[in-house]
């Protein structure tokens, strides 16, 4: 089988099927979609785009020496000095910039600098010391007391290849290094070995060093995999299935990745993947003063429930039609009684939430994140559907943006206090792209809990959202979340999101083929599925052609 | 492309690799035995503060220029000033005047006056045991960024047999905190020679890390020479190769034995303190591992005592050997008294030397806080217990500050500070070390406010 031939789009220009139609078709070719020009005439204003589209204007390094995050380093460690709990030794690396890019596992935060450079050597030291440290550990690390042989063996999972013959001399000396400083003995050697190799490039980095436009060896397929799918350092048995050539062929790598995907470490990954899409480390900063419902005890069911929600998508084979769609949700004591379902007797439970509940962007934590007190936030909750799900850009508020007015002030329902501020600021992008989408979530206060009623008049859930495939109008958050799942723009934009975290760089025009073949199998099938598609794909297999 | 913008080398600080490895302290090779300090926000650079605070007054006229402006080298060096002998340090310091106690002295302003430099509040009694109302700066400070961790608080002078000893540093409630007066315990402390084996343990760790770090480099020179890098994949290992060498950098040169004068150390494990003028080496030594346990994150504030209330110290300067070799407190009071006070033409110029010896003093120390990078990250206030000799007042005394305390002040500068109390300069100063804690204190001791004249 050739490399490309099973792709689904070939991104950078690998080429492949795509599967809906072409780039440039119902999802938008250009980066902002149509526009139409300014009012009035007014030469130099900044044309407002007529419809949504998939934003990719990334700017992508294509890095061959991709840095381990934090996360994986320690996984890492963990896993090839055998110990049997992280040893938690990356707790004060340096986080990366949370914002800077779409995921904080991108390409471009990840590098060694002084800081991490004294951090790493540092952690070396005490992870060296804890393997050596005593007769179990010792035992657990290597069942020989050979110097060539603990070398070849540990250096195979530090590296996550086999060594040369050149690399197992250079740590032979480093073993009688050690031996000579401090003092004859398989502990000492080994230690210095294991200080040396863990801050060594080989093992801080994920390497593609072979040509452009070529597979990546098994070796390089093995770490990908495991690092993206598992988080940690590809196992000795999985080392053994690319030392047999088993990952050189596409079959082989599905068949490791779908593996990998039914594998429990799968499930911290995919947690912290929709923990970013959805912003939900933001949730325990949630803060609702005068709001006596919003008690501590409510307030630490959202965090869990969230999770719980995310990680049972992804458990059960379900993908982004379930998270728009499902009417179930977690609950705990509180978030029972806000949502009028039976409580558990303890810890939280998976319930039915009723079909007025549709979707992640219909439960409880959603709603109370994007809102101010008991009131809903259109315009934030307009943002989050409009960047986290429709991936559509969103220019830089205006710089003065008047305050919003105080809520019920003049008998307004929220909805017209928010449409009187935004069409006072020129609310172009507001009206067209923003607030449509946050006023049909007008049905759920800032707490969650539904209403009928806003300021004593009857709420207003309608409005309309210029699609890339085109426009479509919703009575209802119920039927926005409908149209999302169904909506090739959001499953593009679920797409971009899944490959950009796998791939760690941002997305770009060239990537959109891809993107919209991955949307078809997103609207079709499940995250796992998409996720095998995309490890099947070029883009995942070969070192990214014509890139340096 | 370009590789993320702020992808660029930065100096480090100790604390990183203090901290570095999940509580267990590795600490740098010479510091093998140092407990892991914990103070250390991540991303948020430490500032470490120094308050010197003299004996006996000084000459006014003669100390140091006071008309606000620029301070440049050639200008101090050709001032006619005590202060010539810190030309050097110039471009680092501020010279303020114009800063007055909060109170007038009442009965024993030898310890009134230290009361007051640090806690900028009206001491409680009057007479030689007046103490404190209030904390003083460094304990403020050390509660904010290490509140498990006393600052350190030294001592140069006769602390053992003075009338007048420690008199500078105060708890909370304003009780006074005990000094060390000899630089050796913190010399054994910063070194880890108190434990047994630890240097042999020492060139260890040195030997193998520099084995170490020399694979590593020849790891990363292999794989930029791979010819399907990109430069952007060259920088970025490049920037790794780097900051290997700037991390041994900062392990064997900032935060390493470099520097300290270990002959004149060793020789106080047999400690005896005497009144020949043995006090400013002991201040320099001070200095000295005062600067080394900032850049190494050991501490992040220290004070520092520079003579008794009543100093007895009889320094060998030309005027002095004319008088018979007075004691400071006689010269400062310009009689041969330590009650009484005159107008005594030599004993004036010895003053006037002994205010060159003691800037002298202050510039080698100060040679150390530079020699470890610690201008940009630190500042030393300088002060004396009272503004001069024979009147003991506490109106006007100088204040000299070195170091930018992470850019919140000023550099260069002489500055009139308008006749404030030294509560407005202490809030700044506080703040200034601990911006890193999103902290800013503007009400210190009755001072109102922060002093914008010594603000960048």
């Amino acid at each position: 089988m050739t490399a490309g031939a099973s792709g689904l789009g070939g991104s950078s220009g690998t080429g492949g099927i795509a599967a809906t139609g072409g780039s440039g078709g119902a999802l938008g070719g250009g980066t902002v979609g149509d526009t139409h020009g300014g009012e009035g005439g007014e030469g130099g204003a900044e044309p407002v785009p007529t419809t949504s589209s998939v934003s990719l204007v990334g700017a992508p390094i294509y890095t061959r020496v991709q840095r381990l995050t934090n996360a994986q380093w320690e996984n890492a460690v963990t896993d090839i000095l055998r110990f049997e709990a992280p040893a938690n030794l990356s707790r004060d690396f340096v986080a990366p910039v949370a914002g800077a890019t779409e995921f904080t596992n991108n390409e471009k935060l990840l590098f060694v600098d002084e800081r991490f450079a004294l951090d790493y050597e540092a952690a070396s030291e005490v992870a060296a010391a804890r393997a050596t440290g005593s007769l179990e550990a010792l035992a657990a690390l290597y069942d020989g007391t050979d110097a060539t042989g603990f070398v070849q063996a540990f250096g195979r999972r530090a590296f996550r290849r086999p060594l040369s013959a050149d690399e197992v001399a250079k740590f032979e000396g480093a073993f009688a290094l050690g031996e000579m400083l401090y003092g004859a003995g398989f502990a000492n050697g080994a230690a210095v070995v294991i200080r040396a190799m863990l801050v060594s490039p080989h093992f801080l980095y994920r390497t593609e060093l072979g040509a452009a436009g070529e597979p990546l060896n098994g070796y390089e397929i093995a770490s990908k995999l495991s690092f993206w799918l598992l988080g940690t350092t590809p196992s000795d048995a999985l080392l053994d299935t690319a030392a047999a050539g088993d990952l050189e062929a596409v079959d082989g790598v599905e068949a490791v990745a779908r593996q990998m995907l039914e594998d429990p470490r799968a499930l911290p990954v995919m947690r912290d993947f929709h923990g970013q899409v959805h912003h939900l480390a933001l949730i325990p900063s949630i803060t609702k003063p005068g709001v006596p419902e919003y008690t501590p005890e409510l307030a630490a069911e959202l965090g869990e429930a969230s999770t719980l929600f995310f990680d049972r998508v992804f458990t059960e084979g379900g993908g982004l039609r379930d998270i728009l769609t499902s009417n179930q949700g977690f609950v705990g004591p509180e978030l029972a009684t806000l949502y009028g379902v039976t409580a558990p007797a303890s810890g939280l439970e998976l319930r039915e939430l009723g079909s007025s509940r549709k979707g992640w962007l219909m439960q409880a934590p959603f709603s109370m994140l994007w809102s101010v007190g008991e009131q809903p936030h259109p315009i934030q909750r307009g943002v989050a559907v409009h960047t986290n799900v429709l991936c559509a850009d969103l220019p830089p508020p205006t710089l003065d943006t008047p305050s919003l007015p105080p809520p019920m002030a003049d008998d307004l329902t929220n909805r017209e206090r928010i449409t009187a501020l935004t069409e006072g600021c020129g609310g172009d992008c507001h009206g067209r792209f923003i607030d449509p989408l946050g006023f049909a979530f007008e049905s759920l206060d800032g707490m969650g809990r539904e209403r009928t009623t806003d300021n004593g008049r009857p709420i207003d859930t309608t409005g309309s959202y210029p699609f890339a495939e085109g426009t479509k109008a919703f009575g209802s958050a119920e039927e926005l979340m409908q149209i999302l799942a169904d909506s090739p723009q959001a499953h593009t934009c679920y797409a971009k999101k899944v490959t950009g975290y796998g791939l760690q760089r941002d997305m770009v025009e060239g990537d959109r083929p891809l993107l919209e073949a991955l949307a078809v199998v997103s609207s079709e099938q499940s995250l796992k599925d998409t996720i095998i598609a995309l490890v099947k794909d070029p883009a995942f297999r070969l070192r990214e052609e014509g890139k340096p | 492309m370009s590789v993320r913008p702020n992808m660029t080398r930065r100096r480090v600080n100790r604390r990183a690799f203090l901290r570095g490895a999940a509580g267990v302290s590795v600490a740098l090779p010479f510091l093998e035995s140092l407990p892991e300090r914990s103070a250390w926000a991540a991303g948020a650079e430490p500032i470490f503060s120094l308050f010197i605070m003299a004996a006996g007054g000084v000459v006014p006229a003669d100390f140091f220029p006071t008309t606000p402006g620029p301070l440049t080298s050639d200008f101090l060096a050709a001032s006619g000033t005590a202060g010539a002998a810190l030309a050097s340090h110039a471009e680092n310091l501020l010279f303020v005047r114009n800063v007055n106690w909060p109170a007038q002295p009442t009965g024993e302003p030898h310890a009134e006056g230290p009361c007051m430099a640090l806690t900028a509040l009206p001491p409680t009694g009057s007479s030689s045991t007046a103490h404190a109302s209030g904390p003083s700066a460094d304990v403020v400070i050390a509660s904010h960024v290490h509140p498990d961790l006393d600052p350190l608080t030294l001592y140069a002078g006769n602390l053992r047999n003075g009338y007048i000893a420690e008199r500078l540093s105060f708890t909370a409630e304003g009780t006074t905190r005990a000094a060390v007066d000899n630089p050796y315990p913190l010399y054994q402390e910063l070194v880890g020679l108190a434990g047994a084996g630890g240097d042999a343990m020492a060139r260890a760790l040195i030997e193998s890390r520099n084995s170490i770090h020399d694979l590593v480099r020849e790891d990363l020179t292999a794989l930029m020479n791979n010819s399907r890098l990109g430069s952007d994949d060259r920088k970025r290992l490049q920037l790794h190769f780097d900051s290997i060498r700037d991390a041994e950098v900062t392990m064997g040169e900032l935060c390493s034995s470099t520097g300290l004068d270990v002959t004149a150390l060793d020789a106080l494990s047999d400690f005896s303190f005497t009144t020949d003028g043995m006090i400013e080496k002991i201040v320099e030594l001070h200095m000295s591992l005062v600067a080394l346990a900032f850049a190494c994150n050991h501490r992040r504030t220290a004070t520092l005592q520079w003579g008794d209330g009543t100093d007895g110290t009889k320094y060998p300067v030309p005027a002095n050997e004319a008088l018979g070799m007075w004691r400071f407190n006689w010269i400062s009071h310009r009689a041969q008294s330590d009650g009484q006070v005159g107008m005594d033409p030599t004993a004036e110029q010895a003053h006037r030397e002994i205010d060159v010896v003691r800037m002298q003093t202050l510039s080698r120390g100060l040679d150390h806080f530079a020699a470890r990078e610690l201008a940009d990250r630190s500042f030393v206030l300088w002060t004396n217990h009272y503004a001069e000799g024979p009147s003991h007042s506490f109106r006007n005394v100088p204040h000299l500050i070195w170091g930018n305390g992470g850019g919140y002040l000023k550099q260069g500068e002489i500055v009139d500070a308008g006749s404030v109390v030294n509560g407005q300069v202490l809030s700044t100063l506080i703040s200034a070390a601990i911006q890193d804690t999103g902290t800013v204190v503007d009400d210190f001791g009755t001072g109102v406010g922060q002093l914008d004249a010594i603000r960048a």
